[in-house]
């Protein structure tokens, strides 16, 4: 069951970057980690690496572009911003998820009264 | 689509993985940077806000590893690192390098020489529509021994009427030429006098103009013609408008009405020395004697007839025309596809050398795989050092594997280059007639073929050693002392073999080009029953419009009393043909043998000639008398006969006085005066045939002398040439002057296809056996400096010079003679495809098998004799010395 879950995960960490990145305009990795942070209350506490694999699976897909630019701190850093197929799909997919949380979260209701 | 742009994006990236690493570098540097400040601002030290920045970070070094292989793709990632290493490690050992790609080179360029010039002779494709539907009908004769006989039109109209097999057939004669006057010098054209469907029937439309209409395939019709693309562009410069323009043939005016495509001449007859470049369609077919074979027919399969079926129709049908006419009797039909028939005897001359190029290419790799198995033994401890940090046998095989594909890929281009020097070479030396031979270029498949044996090839030489390597003892390799890791005795053993077989392959290469040798050998020595040096030969061929028949005979007395006198000619004289140029049978009935049944009708070549010819070509007469001036139209009509002839049909009479007459000509006996010697007419090859020499002068009627032969005194008979031009211009300015050739180069055209295998079977052999000396001696030289310690020891315990040499020279003697043991059996086989080029010499001959494994161990013995005799002059204290 292991890889289905970070697959899961995975998806929802794709997803949350997508939908960060269609809110905020262009962010670096950095700013990308800080955002989730934020919105998940600290909740969701990840190693701030793995948002740059999910990254290279954004860019490989087409669904985001980046360029440098320059950090806060005056340093080299890539801004990533969410594409027009980015978008398409932030779209499918936010549809998709709100239908499956809707479904999941009904069938988990079911099985408590069940 | 998204799968799609993932698989370009890691595409793009595989080509710039290490800029693309430095890039993630760098944002990971700032990411860190940007956490840091983040907690030095919360109040933490620097050093305690970094240790928290990587933790929240997460493994940093893993990640790039995960990133690495999600970026691109890993398999080929590696194989470009290994590409880059064993680059680097090719750079690093430039002789090495250098010797391997050359021996590739050499390998593969002539693998790809000679398969351009099988694609282009055997498996090209003809340039005709389904060109695999056309076939030739030959009439055969299987009694006689006659195959692939020409046709007579009589059998043919019946064929095209009654069969159900072809769609359509159409008939050629081939063996017309017309003078071409006008602007310009004369010149005699070869030409073809075809029926008007010849082209629709081969599926071939004229590059200019328009081919013949049905209605102009009758002997009276308008004078049309179609030229050939050289001739248009020879004589007319290329001009689109010489179609509709008139030209003179034999003093008759034709419309030119279209241009054949290039080459299109060479592509569906069997190559002449020149092909026809004049089409007509005035072709008789109305001569009902079915004895009067003439021609080729070319028939275009029905759909859904296999050659088979169509071949037993055409049974049935000749069955029964033998059936309804008497000269039928015997001549049935053979079918031949098209492309077999132009590709003729090249076949399995080809055959053998495609055979024998892929010995060479197999000895180069076994030569390679030895020369790597030499550098991986230096290399020992590398590989094991690999193996120790993790390599599995799987990437130490990938490796010696990128190694050999990326020395194979520098071989194949330089290959290349050789092969298309190669090609244009094996075009020139070889024989003229080979059809389709000026087709052979690089094109496509050719160097698909190039890079297929690349790969194989890669294959081959980089697999051997690798599999003796990955299972090489690491830890043993490890703890001997750096500069005495020796090969394991396996190894050596691989090695030893691998020049065995060299030896074995080379020997079935210098086995045939022995056969080939003693071949020509024996040709050279063939008794033709003609002296052909010192002959001058060339055509002159009277156009009958302007000549009447007197006319010709008269146009030839004069030149031949002229040409004669003049300085440098001991004599000439003219004939109908020329030795070895083809038979012109002719039936005939004596007084003794009346009226044979058609099928046993008694035949002979049929020779018109002039009073000298037998003092030009030197052909002994045996009795009676040779031609002279007396015999004339109202003289009593002559013949001389070869030996042949009078034995076999007056067997221990006086031949001299008895008669013959022709079959089908005029009623006219002949009175036999002399007796000739044999001449092989037909080919060196080709036993004496009966032969009748009637002199022109009393059978201008039959057939028109045309070819010149001058005896000369100077041993250059060219050298009379433009004199003798100048006669025959004196006498006829429009004259054309055809194939002006020596009788040495005509007597020695048959050998061509023989002399062209020979020069690259000995070639072929003769690199094999370099290959195979310098195995034996890199095998042996190796082994000496490998144990240069241990013959030091036996030579200080009291070996003497001697003996040491004998022990190398021993063991190198062992590799060869083995190697030769096996080749004896493995030639076998390779000369039984040779047999049908032999001739005087037996496929198994003994004495040729014998003399070459005595030359091969021979040479193993000089090439192991460099090493023994260092091996002999080791210092044995200098050597122990220096443990």
């Amino acid at each position: 069951m292991k890889p289905i879950r970070s697959e899961v995960l995975q998806g929802t960490l794709d997803l949350m970057i997508l939908k960060t990145l269609n809110a905020m305009g262009p962010l670096h990795g950095y700013g990308i980690a800080r955002r989730i942070e934020q919105l998940s209350e600290d909740v969701l506490r990840l190693n701030e690496g793995t948002v740059y694999a999910s990254l290279l699976r954004l860019s490989q897909k087409g669904w985001i572009d980046s360029d440098w630019g320059t950090s806060e701190n005056n340093r080299k850093a890539k801004f990533y911003s969410i594409t027009r197929s980015g978008r398409k799909q932030l779209t499918a997919e936010a549809e998709n998820w709100e239908r499956i949380a809707g479904i999941v979260g009904r069938v988990l209701k079911l099985a408590d009264n069940g | 689509m998204t799968a799609l742009r993932t698989f370009v994006s890691r595409l793009k990236t595989l080509f710039r993985q290490r800029s693309a690493e430095q890039e993630f570098d760098e944002e990971l540097q700032s990411h860190l940077a940007l956490l840091t400040d983040r907690y030095v601002r919360q109040g933490m030290t620097v050093k305690e806000a970094q240790a928290a920045a990587g933790r929240q970070f997460g493994g940093a070094t893993q990640l790039k590893e995960d990133l690495r292989e999600r970026r691109s793709f890993p398999l080929f990632a590696n194989i470009l690192q290994d590409a880059r290493y064993a680059l680097r490690q090719l750079r690093k050992s430039p002789g090495f390098s250098l010797t391997a790609v050359l021996t590739l080179a050499l390998g593969m360029g002539a693998n790809t020489a000679v398969f351009s010039v099988i694609y282009a002779v055997l498996l090209r494709p003809l340039p005709f529509q389904n060109p695999n539907r056309l076939v030739v009908a030959w009439e055969q004769n299987p009694r006689r021994g006659w195959y692939h006989n020409v046709v007579s039109a009589a059998n043919f109209n019946d064929w095209k009427r009654e069969n159900h097999v072809f769609s359509d057939m159409a008939l050629i004669d081939p063996f017309q030429s017309f003078n071409l006057t006008g602007t310009g010098d004369p010149v005699e054209i070869r030409a073809e006098q075809v029926t008007p469907n010849l082209f629709s029937v081969l599926g071939v439309q004229p590059l200019l103009g328009r081919s013949f209409l049905p209605e102009e395939g009758r002997p009276g019709s308008a004078r049309v013609v179609i030229l050939g693309h050289a001739l248009w562009e020879r004589r007319y410069g290329g001009d689109r408008s010489t179609v509709g323009k008139s030209i003179s043939l034999n003093s008759e005016s034709y419309t030119v009405i279209g241009i054949m495509p290039p080459g299109f001449s060479d592509s569906y007859s069997r190559r002449q020395d020149v092909n026809a470049q004049i089409w007509i369609s005035r072709l008789d077919l109305s001569n009902p004697v079915r004895d009067a074979h003439n021609f080729i027919a070319i028939g275009r399969l029905a759909p859904g007839i296999t050659l088979q079926r169509a071949q037993a129709e055409m049974d049935t049908i000749s069955a029964a025309l033998q059936r309804r006419y008497p000269d039928n009797a015997g001549w049935g039909v053979g079918l031949i596809s098209l492309h077999d028939e132009i590709a003729g005897d090249s076949r399995p001359a080809l055959l053998v050398l495609l055979v024998a190029v892929a010995l060479v290419l197999l000895i180069t790799c076994v030569n390679l795989a030895n020369l790597l198995l030499a550098r991986g033994a230096a290399r020992l401890r590398e590989l094991a050092v690999r193996k120790a940090l993790g390599a599995n046998r799987g990437r130490l095989v990938m490796q010696l594997l990128t190694e050999s594909f990326l020395l194979s890929m520098f071989g194949g281009f330089a290959g290349l280059w050789i092969g298309s020097l190669g090609t244009k070479g094996l075009v020139a030396i070889a024989p003229v007639d080979t059809p389709g031979i000026e087709t052979a270029s690089l094109n496509g498949i050719v160097l698909f073929y190039a890079a297929a044996i690349a790969f194989v090839t890669a294959i081959v030489f980089g697999l051997l050693p690798a599999v003796g390597f990955s299972n090489l003892d690491l830890s043993s390799s490890l703890k001997e002392s750096s500069r005495s890791s020796t090969e394991g005795a396996s190894a050596g053993k691989i090695r030893r073999l691998l020049v065995s077989a060299e030896f074995a392959l080379a020997l079935v290469l210098v086995v045939s080009a022995g056969l080939m040798v003693k071949t020509l050998f024996k040709m050279h020595h063939i008794n033709v029953g003609f002296q052909p040096d010192h002959v001058l030969t060339l055509r002159v061929s009277l156009d009958e419009v302007k000549y009447k028949e007197e006319q010709q005979a008269e146009f030839y007395r004069t030149l031949l009393t002229r040409l004669s006198h003049m300085p440098g000619i001991q004599s000439a004289t003219v004939s109908r043909g020329i030795p070895f140029y083809g038979w012109a049978g002719q039936g005939f009935v004596t007084p003794e043998n009346p009226n044979p049944a058609p099928a046993e009708m008694p035949d002979a070549n049929y020779l018109p000639v002039g009073q000298r010819y037998f003092e030009v070509l030197r052909i002994p007469l045996k009795r009676g008398r040779a031609f002279t001036e007396y015999d004339t139209q109202n003289a009593m009509h002559v013949a001389i006969v070869n030996e042949a002839l009078a034995r076999k049909y007056w067997p221990g009479q006086d031949p001299i006085g008895k008669r013959l007459r022709i079959s089908w000509a005029p009623p006219s006996w002949l009175t036999v005066v002399g007796v000739a010697g044999n001449v092989r007419t037909q080919g060196p090859e080709v036993d004496f045939m009966p032969e009748i020499y009637v002199p022109y002068t009393q059978h201008p009627w039959l057939m028109i002398p045309r070819n010149l032969l001058i005896r000369t005194r100077s041993a250059n008979p060219l050298t009379v040439f433009s004199s003798v031009r100048q006669a025959i211009r004196e006498l006829d300015r429009d004259q054309p002057i055809g194939d002006v050739r020596t009788l040495n180069a005509v007597a020695s055209q048959p050998l061509g296809l023989r002399n062209f295998l020979t020069y690259l079977l000995g070639g072929f052999a003769s690199l094999a056996l370099l290959l195979a000396a310098i195995g034996v001696y890199g095998v042996m030289a190796y082994s000496v400096a490998q144990r240069l310690r241990d013959i030091g020891i036996r030579m200080a315990l009291g070996a003497s010079q001697h003996q040491v040499l004998g022990i190398v020279l021993g063991e190198g003697m062992r590799v060869g003679v083995l190697g030769v043991l096996i080749g004896l059996v493995g030639s076998f086989g390779l000369t039984r495809l040779l047999a049908s080029q032999l001739y005087g010499v037996k496929a198994t001959d003994p004495w040729t098998f014998a003399a070459v494994a005595l030359l091969l161990a021979l040479v193993a013995a000089i090439a192991a004799y460099l090493p023994a005799h260092r091996a002999a002059r080791v210092d044995p204290i200098a050597v122990l010395r220096e443990e």
